[in-house]
């Protein structure tokens, strides 16, 4: 690009930005397609849109310099022309080169981002995408022949050898010879070979200057049908050849656009051209041109300082209303009105800033189906994947942290839960399994269901496996309880140990990571018939509902998800010795017991399936909180999950209770 | 007042960048996302010149070229069609439906000045 050129463009950094996004959003449709579209028969559709997005990136790299990508892109885009004209039956391996050809790309965006060091190979995938379209067996084409005006007719002998020569090449039809001077010879031919052969076939026997060619089938899979009818054959045929400069076709000189634009304009009446220009006047940005604001970008730190801001007009309010509740009938009736219209209106306000930052599961589950694939062709299983509830929206940051988890999920489902073909069939069930992801919002959770059709959970095995390793439970444990043993570290019942998923480290990890999220992962299963699990996870992670608690003098706050009960208990009631962990009997539990302070007020809570009691001076009272990092602004404190600012005004530390509970459990075991 | 050119292509960093570059040369620039949006805004306001690419989905911009010369009023609005592809049966297509020019992509942005200059005065 010369350097006034590179001026006109400007600054091109801004343009790498809208493409580093754009691609990733083509590589992710590319991938969908790919993976969701029936391989036997894809539709048009489908391969139109791969196509168009290929098409786009391959554009923009092209601009932009970034010749790997256009590269590859382009002979992707051939591949996929092919496919989408139906010259190309799809097959397996289209689908393996293209999905590889999505990943190199991938790669190749995140190298010229900054973020991989290393341009990736591409010479490879591209080579092997050229191979796959070369081998496409050529396609027979039409082509309306017209060989004329005609100087002298030509000898019969001549003609009659070339149409048997076209004959050889493929079939000749509708002919229709004025063998004369000044007359013309026309016929169709359909034949495979390229337009250059047939050219030169015919220069054989006419000057090549008469030898007019034009496709009569140039579909346009994204032309209505319709439309190639409106351009006649004879304006194809009378299409001139490609013009000297490859990258611009003027169909009219400037000149000549210029005196016929003169002569329409005085031809039209000096009414119409008032009425013209009348129009032009009311020149005004119609809803169409405002199509893109229908949505916009916006990182995501705005977003998240937004939500800040929010919290802290929150606790603003918070404050103000509890000031004023102090001082309750001494205030004016205008500024109690003003207080709740104040209050009202933070808390839509609050909600409206909280779906900003919600994102639709979509997000999560797309990377699934590639995953199923992948997989299953390597454990040589038939799996069918059904994803439901994908525009279920949960926080953005939570989509982040559920990933992980679910992602094993669905690697357990498919290696331990699916069986392969031959068992299916013995054990009566069809050939394919079947994984279904749904999600759906209940409630103040986000609920999310992996479900196999497979071989289920094996209670006799794992009650094995539970005894191995010391942990006995009552023989006539509910199917429930002996569940609950797969979330126990190092419990797998998986007969071999894969490098799927591994042994041992698995659900308990899921479950950690879930309860992390305040959520929690519950399993169903029948022998034979599959398994289920479901994970439930709140809305958002930026706000709670919460416990407020007094322990010397200073508020903490308790996630209420945790707790279970509170009440006050007599000193005689917690035994133990001092310093070795006190236990609380409520009801048949023992219950180990954590002083906070020196209170008599216990407040039962639970977290990762164990349950102590927290000793606390008082109860404060149960409200919403925002929650702020502790690390972000100042730095991890075992046992504190985050902190809050309270109404009024004074900070107050989340506990975190799955740690104290751990503690509080590992000291009352010492004393066992 | 500026001349005005619409600007339609589903790319956004391409459309961006043929906006941009108009823009720099003090057009009126508009933009739509495919033919079809482009149609609408065409036949509420008359543009002074029409840069599409082909390759979109809904309506592709042969199909839009071909749509908008059924216009009376973009019976002398240059129509440029500006796509990687440039087969010499597309453009001949692109030529039959009423198109002013061809022109490729990666693009000049200097000649596409040229040319554009050229065709809205």
């Amino acid at each position: 690009m010369t350097q006034a050129a590179a001026k006109a463009l400007g600054d091109v950094s801004a343009f790498q930005a809208i493409f580093f996004e754009e691609a990733d959003e083509h590589l992710l449709a590319i991938e969908q397609r790919l993976l969701s579209m029936d391989q036997a028969a894809p539709s048009t559709e489908d391969l139109n849109a791969i196509f168009r997005a290929a098409h786009s990136i391959k554009g923009t790299s092209g601009m932009l310099g970034y010749t790997e990508i256009a590269e590859l892109t382009h002979v992707l885009e051939n591949l996929l022309d092919l496919l989408r004209k139906n010259e190309r039956a799809l097959t397996r391996r289209d689908v393996d080169a293209m999905l590889s050809a999505g990943d190199l790309v991938k790669m190749q965006v995140a190298h010229r981002r900054g973020a991989l060091a290393e341009s990736p190979d591409m010479r490879a995938i591209q080579a092997e995408l050229k191979e796959l379209a070369d081998a496409t067996p050529a396609a027979e084409r039409r082509f309306a022949v017209r060989l004329g005006p005609l100087a002298e007719p030509v000898a019969g002998a001549e003609l009659e050898m070339m149409l048997a020569g076209l004959g050889d090449m493929g079939r000749v039809s509708a002919r229709e010879v004025r063998n004369v001077a000044g007359g013309d010879i026309r016929f169709e031919v359909a034949l495979t070979g390229a337009e250059a052969d047939l050219r030169s076939v015919l220069a054989l026997v006419v000057a090549p200057g008469l030898v007019h060619i034009g496709r009569l089938d140039a579909v346009d899979a994204t032309v209505p049908a319709a439309a190639p009818q409106s351009a006649p054959p004879a304006a194809a045929i009378d299409a001139p050849a490609p013009a000297a400069d490859p990258e611009l076709d003027l169909f009219v000189t400037p000149d000549a656009w210029r005196k016929r634009r003169a002569s329409d304009r005085a031809a039209a009446g000096a009414d119409e051209e008032e009425q013209r220009t009348g129009r032009r006047d009311s020149d005004r940005p119609l809803p169409g041109a405002q199509a893109d604001s229908a949505s916009i970008r916006v990182s995501v730190e705005k977003i998240d300082r937004l939500v800040n801001l929010v919290g802290e007009l929150v606790i603003t309010e918070a404050m103000i209303a509890q000031q004023h509740g102090d001082l309750d009938h001494q205030a004016p009736h205008g500024g109690l009105a003003g207080l709740r219209d104040l209050a009202r209106h933070t808390r839509n306000l609050q909600e409206a800033v909280m779906s900003i930052r919600m994102v639709p599961i979509s997000a999560v589950f797309t990377r699934f189906p590639r995953l199923v694939r992948e997989l299953s062709q390597r454990l040589g299983k038939e799996v069918e994947l059904k994803l439901s509830g994908e525009a279920t929206e949960l926080d953005r940051g939570l989509i982040e942290k559920i990933t992980d988890p679910l992602t094993h999920l669905v690697r357990n489902a498919i290696d331990h839960g699916l069986e392969v073909p031959e068992q299916r069939l013995a054990a009566g069930k069809p050939r394919g399994g079947t994984i279904s992801l749904s999600a759906m919002q209940r409630g103040g959770n986000i609920v999310i269901e992996v479900r196999d059709d497979g071989r289920g959970l094996d209670r006799e095995r794992i009650l094995a496996r539970a005894a191995e390793r010391g942990m006995r439970l009552a023989a006539d444990a509910t199917d429930a309880e002996v569940w609950q043993l797969i979330f126990e570290p190092g419990l797998s019942t998986a007969q071999s140990v894969t490098d799927v998923s591994g042994r041992g480290v698995g659900m308990d990890v899921v479950r950690r990571n879930i309860q992390l999220l305040r959520g929690n992962v519950e399993v169903d299963s029948r022998k034979g018939e599959g398994m289920t699990v479901t994970v439930s996870v709140p809305l958002t992670l930026a706000i709670i509902e919460a416990m407020t608690v007094a322990v010397g003098g200073e508020i903490y706050a308790l996630p209420l998800s945790s707790v279970i009960e509170s009440r006050r208990v007599a000193p005689e009631e917690i035994r133990g010795v001092a310093g070795q962990g006190c236990t609380l009997r409520v009801r048949d539990d023992y219950l180990p017991v954590q002083r906070l302070g020196s209170g008599e007020i216990a407040v039962i809570v639970e977290a990762e399936g164990a349950t102590a009691a927290l000793m606390v001076d008082a109860l404060v009272g149960q409200q919403q909180i925002v929650v702020k990092s502790l690390e972000a602004n100042f730095r991890r404190i075992p046992g504190i999950s985050g902190a809050t600012i309270m109404g009024d005004g004074k900070v107050a530390l989340i506990l975190d209770i799955a740690h104290i509970v751990n503690e509080a459990d590992r000291g009352s075991r010492i004393r066992h | 007042m500026n001349k005005s050119i619409l600007v339609v292509d589903d790319t956004r960093s391409m459309r961006k960048m043929v906006a941009t570059v108009l823009q720099g040369a003090g057009y009126d620039v508009a933009e739509a996302a495919d033919g079809a949006e482009a149609l609408e805004m065409a036949k509420g306001r008359v543009f002074d010149l029409v840069v599409t690419d082909h390759n979109m989905p809904r309506m592709n911009g042969v199909t839009l070229v071909r749509s908008l010369r059924t216009l009376a009023a973009y019976d002398d609005v240059a129509l440029i069609v500006l796509s990687t592809e440039t087969g010499p049966e597309l453009k001949a297509e692109g030529r039959a439906a009423g198109a002013t020019g061809w022109m490729a992509k990666p693009f000049d942005p200097t000649k596409m000045l040229d040319i554009v200059r050229q065709f809205v005065a």
